[in-house]
């Protein structure tokens, strides 16, 4: 359960020739070129739905490219990333609970969207077992064990305390343990 | 074996050298643990195993936008290229073509606009333009002249199979490629004769339906089920349905994975109405090909009975408060046509209208509209049958509500420019005068004041009499109904939420950590209540007591309606809903009720708590999955559905 975690501290200008305005764009590329993939597969694991996933990392991108001028000064981009990425979801979320119409009595918890038919079973009982998670819980379970982030980082992205974020994980793991049927 | 380690075998990968070592120590000695850390790895193992995304090679990608535009590669260039080559060499025998259809289209068929279903309306305006059916059908004239050349090479320019390919190759376009299909052709020939309902041919590919299945054959085993049935649109409150006809299917115009069949309902009375019905995509799709059914469709909300919960009844006839005689509101056309007329009403999934906000003299109310995914509009819809009016042009609108003296609208939307500052601090106040509603673009942007903008939340902001209140900076602020700047009214006071002062200003109550707390403005004092996790607060109309829903953030525990005093003492609490979001309160005028809009498992209940006696009551029906609004005087309540029309219902006491 070790691994090796992706570096993430702040990131370093390579062309002092550059405008500013260049360096901080080809930061951003870079950021773009590095986190556009894992960020795209977080926010499937949390929303459970492949093509909002693919419209909602490139809006997080169009987020953070809007905040840009704050890159050289931050310490954790990744976390950054993640945190635009994660208010995203959650506000999505939120207008879709408030206006969507949705089936009444439908057995899905109001993340999911339909299931994928060529889920390998097994993938499908756990991406389940995780929709059943609270968001709260579900949001630092898959920031760690999917996204690799530690518990700084996550602590980083969702603004709260590292001890709150070591909470969630165990309370989302006796969860997870119980939704998944293990 | 007194201690066990589960908690941190749930970060094992964070926990320090020393920690990591005392764990290992504990775990080679303990089964109990030893059997968790073996369900978090197989947690671990199986969540890394789900599937991956990739992302997509073309379409909606980020790109930094003026700056650095993204470039094309070669290949997409030379593609491109080959295609225009292509179109420009068919351009001429296409312009020969569409001369001679169009001459047919002008005296042929009607259009799929609702105005044509329902003549003598005008149309609020809308964003649905269809492409050119002309481009769409380009590509298959190419590969159909391309085909019948390839074969005519092929064979060694024999004519019997160039021929023969040429008729197939016409019969194929004229029966599945508008606008060729405009010509009378076999296959539209059959629907009409087998279908019973009649189709728009200007929209490309409608005769996949004959590959597919008709949409229409999927609807009818639903639609006979609502037979008999009464409810809110498209069903009628009062009239039983006693009948349907289909009158049209049609595609999208441009996703055409979407169809739309247009029903009539005939209700016990002999009156109707038109509702268009949206079924999504087949469930099999091979190439742009639909070879079977139809899946997840926009009966969704058709189907659902929207029946009582087990522990939360309908209220009855001898319920202390309950929902009277209904009658749908006598409003200009056009309100009834706001969520009727833009692409939103295919999906089932999208937004229509949404919420409405009653002016507090009675006058009419306000109405978001959204025309297409992300943007939004806000209508006001007066009462008079006067014409709906748009308060806020193209802009992404959030919450919105108005001045207790009906004079000015207040509404949050978000602010780019905000956001490019600070993305977590980019939603804007905006007030409007309401008599600059409707006015013309220009005169409606100068009578726009933005209050304040870098705000954390985009509530409403509080509104009494003396101005807008809000947070920012760690500090309350009043932006004085008077005009004028925003004035500070208290510092060190902060809220992820907006504040909600009381009607005499004198007490601000607002929501800090999961608490409620209230604070008053004279003295400085300040009373929290940990307990209490204030998702939405509305003072009393006498300005003496506080509905707070209670709520927690991780939806472990039922939702709860909290009354408390002015002096920050509990008075009572109800469940309302068993978990989920809810919108503000609502006070009866005497301040004998609190109503409330929820959301449990996605629906919209109407949930009425009569504080005399305690009961809590869901005042729905079956087949009323309604938004509601109070409407001032108390006597009644506004109900929408989002199927268009707009209906009063009597509150009984």
């Amino acid at each position: 359960m070790l691994r090796a975690r992706p570096i993430s501290g702040p990131l370093t200008l390579t062309a002092p020739t550059a405008s500013p305005e260049q360096r901080v764009t080809a930061l951003f590329e870079r950021l773009y070129a590095e986190y556009e993939t894992p960020i795209l597969n977080y926010l499937y694991r949390l929303l459970g739905d492949p093509a909002l996933a693919q419209d909602l990392v490139q809006e997080a991108f169009t987020r953070a490219w809007k905040a840009r001028q704050a890159l050289p000064s931050l310490e954790n981009p990744r976390a950054w990333l993640y945190r635009i990425a994660t208010n995203l979801a959650h506000d999505h979320v939120r207008r879709a609970r408030l206006f969507s119409w949705l089936p009444l009595f439908g057995d899905e918890p109001a993340l999911t969207a339909e299931p994928d038919e060529a889920d390998p079973l097994e993938a499908r009982r756990m991406r389940r077992a995780l929709l059943k998670l609270s968001p709260d819980y579900r949001v630092p379970l898959v920031l760690y064990t999917c996204q690799s982030l530690s518990v700084a980082e996550i602590a980083a992205a969702l603004e709260i305390s590292s001890e709150a974020v070591k909470q969630r994980l165990v309370r989302a793991r006796q969860q997870l343990r119980q939704a998944y049927g293990d | 074996m007194a201690e066990h380690y589960h908690d941190q075998l749930a970060y094992y990968g964070d926990l320090t050298p020393d920690e990591r070592r005392a764990v290992d120590a504990h775990l080679a000695a303990c089964a109990e643990c030893q059997a968790t850390w073996a369900a978090y790895r197989r947690q671990d193992a199986a969540l890394e195993a789900l599937p991956r995304l990739r992302p997509r090679p073309s379409g909606r990608r980020w790109s930094p936008g003026a700056s650095a535009p993204a470039r094309p590669s070669l290949r997409w260039a030379v593609a491109r290229l080959g295609d225009a080559l292509a179109l420009g060499g068919l351009a001429a025998l296409l312009w020969l073509f569409a001369l001679q259809v169009q001459g047919l289209a002008a005296g042929g068929a009607g259009t799929l606009t609702p105005a044509a279903l329902e003549p003598g309306l005008t149309l609020p305006p809308t964003r649905l333009q269809p492409p050119s059916p002309w481009l769409d059908a380009l590509p298959w004239l190419a590969a159909a002249l391309l085909a019948v050349g390839l074969l005519f090479i092929l064979t060694r320019r024999s004519l019997v199979p160039t021929f023969t390919g040429l008729v197939l190759a016409g019969l194929l376009l004229t029966g599945f490629v508008s606008p060729f299909s405009l010509v009378p052709n076999p296959v539209a020939l059959a629907w009409r004769v087998v279908g019973g309902y009649s189709y728009d041919p200007r929209l490309p590919f409608k005769n996949d339906f004959l590959i597919a299945g008709s949409p229409a054959r999927e609807l009818r085993p639903y639609l006979d089920q609502l037979i008999g049935q009464t409810g809110l649109s498209p069903l009628d409150p009062n009239q039983p349905l006693a009948r349907y006809e289909i009158l049209r299917v049609s595609l999208h115009p441009v996703r055409n994975r979407v169809a739309l069949v247009t029903t009539r309902f005939i209700y016990a009375d002999g009156s109707s109405r038109v509702y268009p019905v949206p079924l999504l995509g087949p469930a099999v799709d091979v190439g742009g090909f639909w070879l079977a059914g139809w899946r997840a469709d926009g009966l969704e909300r058709l189907r659902s009975q929207h029946l009582a919960f087990p522990e939360q009844p309908f209220a009855t006839e001898t319920a202390p408060l309950r929902l009277g005689a209904v009658q749908a509101l006598a409003l200009h056309p056009e309100a009834n046509r706001l969520d009727e007329i833009n692409p939103g009403h295919w999906l089932w999934d999208s937004v229509r209208v949404e919420r409405l906000v009653a002016a507090p003299d009675g006058s009419g109310f306000l109405a978001a509209v959204e025309p297409e995914a992300g943007l939004r509009q806000l209508w006001w819809v007066p009462f008079d049958g006067t014409a709906p009016a748009l308060v806020a042009p193209v802009s992404d609108i959030r919450e919105y509500g108005w001045s207790p003296d009906s004079r000015t609208i207040v509404y949050t939307r978000f602010d780019p420019e905000a956001a490019a500052v600070d993305i977590f601090h980019a939603f804007a106040i905006v007030s409007v005068p309401r008599d600059q509603a409707g006015a013309d673009s220009a005169s409606r942007t100068s009578g726009a004041t933005t209050l304040a903008t870098g705000l954390s939340t985009d509530q409403l902001p509080g509104l009494t009499d003396a101005g807008v209140w809000f947070f920012h900076s760690g500090q309350l602020w009043l932006a004085p109904s008077t005009g004028g700047v925003p004035v500070v009214q208290r510092s060190e006071i902060s809220s992820n939420q907006a504040p909600r002062p009381s009607p005499d200003g004198r007490l601000v109550a607002y929501a800090q950590a999961g608490r409620l707390c209230l604070a008053d403005l004279a003295d400085g004092g300040e009373v929290c209540l940990d307990d209490v996790a204030a998702a939405e607060l509305t003072w009393s109309p006498d300005g003496q007591r506080l509905a707070v829903v209670d709520r927690d953030v991780n939806n472990l525990r039922p939702v709860r309606l909290v009354i408390v005093s002015a002096a920050g003492a509990l008075q009572a609490a109800f469940e309302i809903a068993p978990r989920d979001v809810t919108d503000p309160p609502q006070w009866t005028p005497d301040g004998g009720a609190v109503l409330i809009q929820t959301f449990p498992q996605d629906g919209r209940r109407i949930i009425a708590v009569d504080l005399a006696s305690g009961q809590v009551l869901d005042l729905s029906r079956e087949h009323w999955d309604a938004y509601f609004t109070l409407l001032p005087g108390g006597e009644a309540l506004l109900l929408n559905n989002g199927r268009g029309g707009y209906w009063r219902a009597e509150l009984v006491r």
